[in-house]
């Protein structure tokens, strides 16, 4: 044995050398010491990478990944390469008759390439860490370059470098091993990725494996599983390839050995990864039989709990846990289901000290009480319990490839945090209610009815011994009457109540009344010391800030105490239907993850320093240090004041591309609304979320977020709405995404008759005033609607039958807004007047809102606020609204479709210049004609008409042209533009500045050779002299470059054709207005059709077909083109799209 | 007897039988394996080095067996192939270093001191810092001698080592290896060079088409072939017709007729013929012509 490793040790020094001497080799280590050096002085020195900063762990893993796959690759080569020497070479025949084994000889050369990239690692490690020294100080972490380096870099190679030799020794062919495993690497990391609970992930790259400081790897034990599937797969394929190297063995049944050792390596990895899936599966499993449990026993009798008081002990990693309960029957009943935690081995339940018999299914608890207990009759009982959480419980309303997708760290590239949401160990518990950790009556999520998900208010008090030296953070004010046993009572009611135990420190301070603190773990205090010049001033800033959540919210913050609480990194939540709450925000707390590493506004210095740099460079105004620290101070917490996070830009195909939303976990609404109010309904689950969704409106991103996705995401649930009830939609969880959507939809549609008969802001005064006298009480949803509905008078339950089926929506023509000034006797008069028209079969309402030049100010000073309100339409209702202004008068018209076919479904439309008139029109909505839509001798096409407007076949043609056709179907029709990546084919795309009716939309595509056509067909009603008018919203480089692109013509190309004549037709768009009709030119015209053809021809980047009008001038006279007009009117034309004609 | 090979037979995959019924016996000290290309002689070796397994037979070396005990015999063995190039990266005293330790001379001190004595005495000592690749192809064969010579193997198989040498560095090569004979080894020297068998070999064999053709000393090989070589002075015509019948191994011209050397047993109608004194050369030619006669005739 010892001359096995003598042998071994020979032949892989000597491997070594060659391979340290290889010019491949020195040209890898040249790139991978300038790649990595520059990467790393990016991430710790140019860019002070904030997640870094806060988990020092980052570093050494991105670094070491980066470091993988590139040995990986040059690897490959590496392993078939001494293979091919020793195939060329007859001087590997003089090592080949020395008296070592094949396997010696096979594992020398290997372990000769694999040490000397370990030692390559190891010394650019090392380098990393000097960096990371000088970068980061103490709060580097020496052990995670080595774990990183055990866990990453070594299983890589040894499997990379065993498969590439077993397929060279295979195959005999060099260049097809290193095409086969290269071709494998690309297929794994940027096909498979992490399919299959990161099976494939032999590289690491999607398998989470950030070590939290608090508490290290999300789940070590898989994530070590994990990597000892590739070290075996990799032992086991060398194995097979001693036995398939091609030199005579020196004996031929120890040869045989190796495919047994091989078979046994790989026997093990395999079942290394069968139990990596199963886990997973096992989990999916479980998962789904506690989802049909709770179907099962979603009707039992349930309790509401009045009072909680528990008893909590740690012990180690255990928790020894007594609940004094006294709970209210909601329905009369003897068995009572409760929800524990698995993992918990109840001890015993007992009512006035007796024992209570009880079923246990799974998390289930049914409690027999032996006797009938009456509706509200209270009862009191214990439960005692004991051991440690499963996870499994949590998030069984989120759908699996949700839970199981990895969470990327933004800002720093390719590292994966992996998901937690509680952690229990001897050093540090987190549990939040999601965990079911103490009992709660009824059952947890069920998929077939809504009933399990009711929430009510409990007076909570906790005891709580924690392991010595820890902390213990809950809810309520804490006290520690006995050494070591902390108390904590909670002001009011809460609806659920949270456990943290650590290694805490906590700096607090009071600002009138209620006091903030910061409980952080021990060591990462990374603020104090920065804002210590300013601590004077610093309650006055919590003042201003707690002053601007609650001027934004129109709430008022309820809790006597405020903190953020570090929790570890990997606490993961999500979002959900029924609250705007995750669980990352608690009752009177935010657990803010990980020194606060995924907020770059919490990086104080970061942020300090780019102040002072923007302030020297004069992008800033001078200030002082101290006003510097108070404006970061102030600003670092704004990103609580986001409903949504994490946009994420995606390109899709042809040019297209798309902006995902995630909510944002720390959005600081729930503090004053989700904890304190409590709207339920049996019926209608996300009743409370239905109301804290109204009273956030406006509060949302649609606007640019439709710039880049084409819609809106009320849009698209508006367009599914109208294949699927609401109802339907709430359980289908492929839409989740859409779910706040459909609810606000439905909310309009709820709230809209009572907006429009009590005024906006009274309802939404009324619908408050109602919720805030139950401030921390339960309010049924369907009392709300009644005590509404008196209010406004109507009905308020007649809305709910349209969410049982699909949406019937109104569509809306919207003609020319006007202001006319009148002179009357008394006064001057501005009299503001817009027709609009439900075309549909359907009634409506929409909102109206009117904005004046000093409305852009109202919000800090004098100005005169927008005035809104909503208009209701009958089907096929044609409405004129006036209104009349004394002092300004409205510039821009706003409406709101709020619920109706209407793409965009909010419009803003410019009033127009002040024209003088005589006609006073009273105030108010009257129902006129449709004729007031009409424009007598004009004729528009738009580019909406599916007979009268054609665009030419894509460029394309074949397998290719079919398979993009067939991928483009997936989505929605309309799309947005985008100047800088224009679109390859023609794309439909709605905007409020395109012409349209009902639908303002236009095609756009990337200019080129003019092979490109959009075609629009007017059908002339009357031959003669006709002037030709092109609907002209020019693209955004013009519209964002109006000066400096002058010098150089931009021009769209048509081609006129009427009677046998062609024409062709250059416009200048720098010359023409923009979001107006321009001139094509006049033409007197013999026939009854005139073809208009723009190509795509252009010096701009993208052309953008929308609508032609033509205007008979015989029958309508020449008149002045207006320089800026309004949306034009019309009704449909034959082809369904729209046609204009005066007659 | 070091090497005592029985029945072997070698056919490859192909087909192609290289290696005949071979029984051979070959004693210690230099032993010569001739034989034209084709006709078996690496396959010969290569089992011999434990590189190939023959198809059948059995090979016994130093009283091991071959085929079972594939190790031992790899112990007393030294290899140096026929194209003997290098990894151009390793200097001359790491490779050498790297063929000692792979042979199991674990000691480092005896390791290096063998090292030094062995680049001494193959005249490399000098040149140790230097890179393989930047030696002479002289000094690149006695490298490749100095390897297989490093553990002081009991059998040393050379394959063609004296191809491409130059004349002194071909004479101080055969020195060399006669030297090692001398110490009770074996060394087995297959070529095609005749000259090199003459000048060392106490023994030999010569090999064609797979099967052995001569086994015995230089010597007796060379009386085999007297009386079978003739010298003459011819025309063009007769030369031309000699050449047709037997192996012309001298021409020599000599005014408007050729001098002519002619391996034959009998040389019938050429009155002028004499017989001449056969050397190693003639007599392989001899044996060739003789067993491709029949051949023939078979």
């Amino acid at each position: 044995m010892i001359q096995f490793f003598r042998n071994v040790h020979t032949i892989a020094k000597y491997e070594s050398k060659l391979l340290v001497r290889s010019w491949f080799f020195k040209v890898f280590s040249v790139l991978a010491v300038l790649g990595l050096g520059g990467f790393s002085y990016g991430l710790l020195f140019a860019e002070q990478n904030w997640p870094i900063n806060c988990i020092p762990s980052l570093y050494p893993y991105v670094f070491m990944l980066i470091l993988s796959v590139g040995q990986a690759v040059v690897s490959i080569f590496l392993a078939s390469e001494y293979l091919k020497r020793d195939k060329q070479l007859d001087t590997s025949e003089v090592f080949y008759v020395r008296p070592s084994s094949n396997a010696e000889y096979l594992i020398g050369k290997i372990w000769g390439t694999l040490r000397v990239f370990f030692a390559f690692d190891l010394l650019l490690l090392g380098c990393g860490l000097i960096l990371s020294v000088v970068a980061l100080g103490t709060v580097t972490d020496y052990l995670s370059f080595l774990v990183y380096f055990l866990l990453l870099g070594v299983p890589t190679l040894v499997f990379i470098v065993g498969l590439s030799t077993t397929i060279m020794l295979f195959i005999r062919n060099q260049a097809l091993t290193f095409v086969i495993v290269l071709g494998y690497i690309g297929l794994t990391l940027f096909y498979i990725g992490d399919y299959y609970y990161y099976l494939f992930d032999y590289l690491g790259f999607n398998i989470p494996m950030t070590q939290s400081t608090i508490t290290g790897f999300s789940d070590f034990e898989s994530l070590l599983r994990h990597r000892l599937i590739y070290l075996l797969l990799g032992c086991g394929l060398i194995c097979f390839s001693i036995f398939k190297f091609g030199r005579l063995p020196n004996s031929k049944k120890k040869r045989y050995a190796w495919p047994v050792y091989g078979s046994f390596f790989i026997v093990l990895g395999l079942w290394g990864g069968v139990s990596h899936v199963s886990g997973f599966l096992r989990q999916e499993r479980i998962q789904t039989e506690m989802v049909a449990l709770n179907n099962e026993h979603v009707h039992d009798p349930k309790m509401v709990i009045d009072s909680c008081a528990f008893d909590i002990q740690q012990n180690g990693a255990d928790l020894l846990i007594r609940a004094d309960i006294a709970g209210k029957p909601v329905q009369s009943g003897s068995v009572f289901t409760f929800c524990l935690n698995p993992g918990f081995e109840i001890t015993e339940i007992t009512r006035n000290g007796s024992p209570v018999s009880h079923t246990r299914l799974r998390h289930l608890v049914l409690i027999d009480f032996g006797e009938n207990l009456e509706q509200d009759e209270t009862v009191n009982f214990t439960f005692a319990y004991r051991g440690q959480i499963d996870e499994r419980i949590c998030y069984l309303d989120i759908p699996e490839e949700l839970l199981i997708q990895n969470e990327k760290i933004n800002g720093t590239p390719l590292v994966t945090t992996g998901k937690r949401y509680a952690f229990q160990s001897d050093n540090y518990i987190l549990l939040t209610p999601e965990t079911y950790w103490y009992p709660r009556p009824g059952v947890s999520y069920s998929d077939q009815s809504p009933d399990w998900q009711q929430s009510y208010f409990t007076r909570y008090r906790m005891k709580v011994t924690p392991a010595p030296g820890l902390m213990p953070i809950s809810q309520g004010m804490r006290t520690e009457n006995v050494p070591g046993t902390f108390e904590f009572v909670p002001d009011q009611r809460l609806q659920s109540v949270s456990l943290i135990i650590g290694n805490y420190k906590e700096v607090s301070l009071m600002v009138d009344s209620i006091e903030y603190s910061v409980k952080y773990i021990d060591g990462h205090d990374y603020f104090s010391s920065t804002f210590k010049s300013v601590s004077d001033t610093i309650p006055a800033l919590i003042r201003l800030i707690k002053q601007d959540f609650e001027t934004n919210f129109k709430l008022d913050y309820p809790f006597s105490r405020f903190s953020f609480v570090e929790v570890p990194a990997q606490f993961a939540t999500y979002s959900r239907t029924w609250t705007m709450a995750q669980e990352s925000m608690q009752p009177e707390m935010v657990l803010l993850r990980e020194r606060g590493y995924d907020q770059w506004g919490l990086n104080f210095n970061g942020r300090i320093k780019w102040e002072k740099e923007a302030m020297t460079r004069g992008w800033r105004e001078k200030q002082t240090d101290e006003q510097i620290l108070a404006q970061t101070f102030r600003n670092s917490f704004w990103f609580m004041n986001d409903k949504n996070s994490n946009f994420e830009y995606e390109e899709g195909k042809l040019g297209r591309a798309s902006m995902m939303v995630q909510e944002n976990p720390y959005y600081v609404f729930p503090q004053m609304f989700n904890f304190r109010y409590n709207i339920y309904s049996v019926q209608w689950p996300i009743a409370n979320r239905l109301v804290e969704l109204f009273f956030q409106q406006g509060q949302n991103n649609d606007q640019w977020m439709r710039n880049i996705n084409g819609l809106s995401n009320d849009e698209k649930a508006l367009l599914m709405m109208q294949e699927r009830s609401f109802k339907d939609l709430l359980t289908e969880v492929e839409h989740r995404d859409l779910i706040n959507n459909f609810i606000n939809i439905s909310s309009s549609q709820l709230f809209a008759e009572g907006q429009m008969k009590m005024g906006i802001a009274a309802f939404r005064d009324s619908l408050f005033s109602i919720v805030k006298s139950n401030e921390f009480k339960n309010l049924s949803f369907e009392y709300l609607l009644d005590s509404l509905g008196k209010l406004a008078s109507c009905d308020l339950f007649k809305p709910m039958e349209m969410w049982m089926k699909p949406s019937q929506l109104p569509e809306y023509l919207l003609g020319t807004p006007k202001v006319t000034s009148i002179q009357t006797r008394e006064k001057d008069i501005y009299q503001a007047e817009m027709v609009i028209s439900n075309i549909s079969e359907f009634p409506g309402y929409l909102k109206f809102q009117l904005h004046f030049n000093s409305s852009y100010d109202s919000d800090m000073g004098p100005g005169l606020k927008p005035r809104q309100w909503i208009v209701h339409f009958d089907p096929k209702e044609t409405k004129r609204i006036v209104s009349h202004w004394e002092e300004e008068y409205p510039i821009l018209f706003q409406i709101n479709g709020l619920y109706a076919k209407n793409l965009p479904l909010a419009v803003n439309l410019s009033a127009g210049n002040v024209e003088e008139s005589r006609i006073l029109i009273p105030e108010g909505e009257q129902s006129v004609s449709s004729d007031f839509l009409q424009n007598k001798g004009e004729i528009v096409v738009d580019n909406e008409d599916s007979l009268l407007f054609k665009l030419s076949d894509p460029p394309t043609s074949g397998l290719l042209n079919h398979w993009i056709d067939k991928s483009m179907q997936e989505d929605f029709k309309y799309t947005a533009l985008q100047n800088w990546r224009p679109p390859f084919r023609w794309t439909a795309a709605t905007d409020n500045s395109y012409y349209g009716l009902s639908i303002r939309s236009a095609y756009g595509i990337r200019s080129g050779d003019g092979s490109q056509t959009a075609t629009w067909t007017i059908p002339l009603e009357q031959q003669g002299k006709h002037e030709i008018y092109y609907y002209l919203r020019k693209p955004d480089e013009l519209r964002w470059n109006r000066h400096g692109g002058r010098r150089e013509p931009k021009e769209y190309n048509f081609t006129l054709s009427y009677g046998g004549y062609t024409e062709d037709v250059t416009l200048d768009l720098n010359r023409s207005e923009d979001n107006s009709w321009v001139l094509l030119g006049t033409y007197n015209i013999d026939s009854d059709t005139l073809t208009v053809t723009l190509s795509n021809k252009s010096q701009l980047r993208m052309v953008i077909a929308d609508a032609v009008k033509a205007v008979n001038i015989d029958q309508v006279g020449k008149r002045p083109q207006r320089r800026r007009q309004g949306p034009p009117q019309g009704r449909f034309g034959p082809g369904g799209g729209r046609v204009t004609i005066r007659h | 007897m070091s090497i005592v090979i029985k029945d072997l037979n070698k056919i490859y995959p192909n087909g192609h039988h290289a290696l005949k019924n071979l029984n051979l016996t070959i004693p210690s000290g230099m032993f010569g394996l001739l034989g034209p290309n084709g006709a078996g002689k690496s396959t010969l070796m290569r089992i011999l080095v434990a590189l190939m397994e023959p198809s059948s037979g059995e090979v016994e070396v130093y009283g091991y067996n071959l085929l079972r005990e594939r190790k031992e015999v790899r112990r007393i063995l030294g290899y140096l192939p026929q194209d003997f190039r290098f990894f151009a990266k390793y200097k001359v005293q790491e490779f050498l270093d790297y063929a000692a330790r792979l042979s199991g001379m674990n000691n480092g001190r005896l390791r290096r001191k063998a090292v030094g004595d062995m680049l001494e005495q193959v005249g490399l000592y000098e040149v140790r810092e230097r890179y393989a690749s930047k030696l002479s192809g002289g000094m690149k064969r006695r490298l490749g001698i100095a390897q297989a010579l490093i553990h002081q193997p009991k059998v040393i198989i050379v394959d063609e080592p004296t191809t491409g040498l130059d004349p002194e560095e071909r004479i101080r090569f055969r020195n060399l290896l006669s030297q090692i004979s001398a110490n009770d080894t074996t060394i087995i020297l297959s070529t095609h060079i005749v000259g090199d068998i003459s000048s060392s070999c106490t023994d030999m064999a010569l090999l064609n088409r797979g099967e052995l053709s001569f086994n015995g000393s230089p010597e007796e090989m060379l009386k085999r072939a007297e009386g079978k070589v003739w010298r003459l002075r011819v025309t063009d015509e007769q030369y031309r017709e000699i050449n047709e019948k037997y192996p012309v191994i001298a021409t020599i011209p000599c005014g408007m007729e050729w001098d002519i050397q002619v391996v034959a047993d009998k040389l019938e109608g050429y009155d002028n013929a004499v017989n001449y004194p056969p050397n190693l050369e003639h007599a392989y030619v001899y044996f060739m012509e003789s067993k491709l006669n029949l051949w023939l005739n078979d």
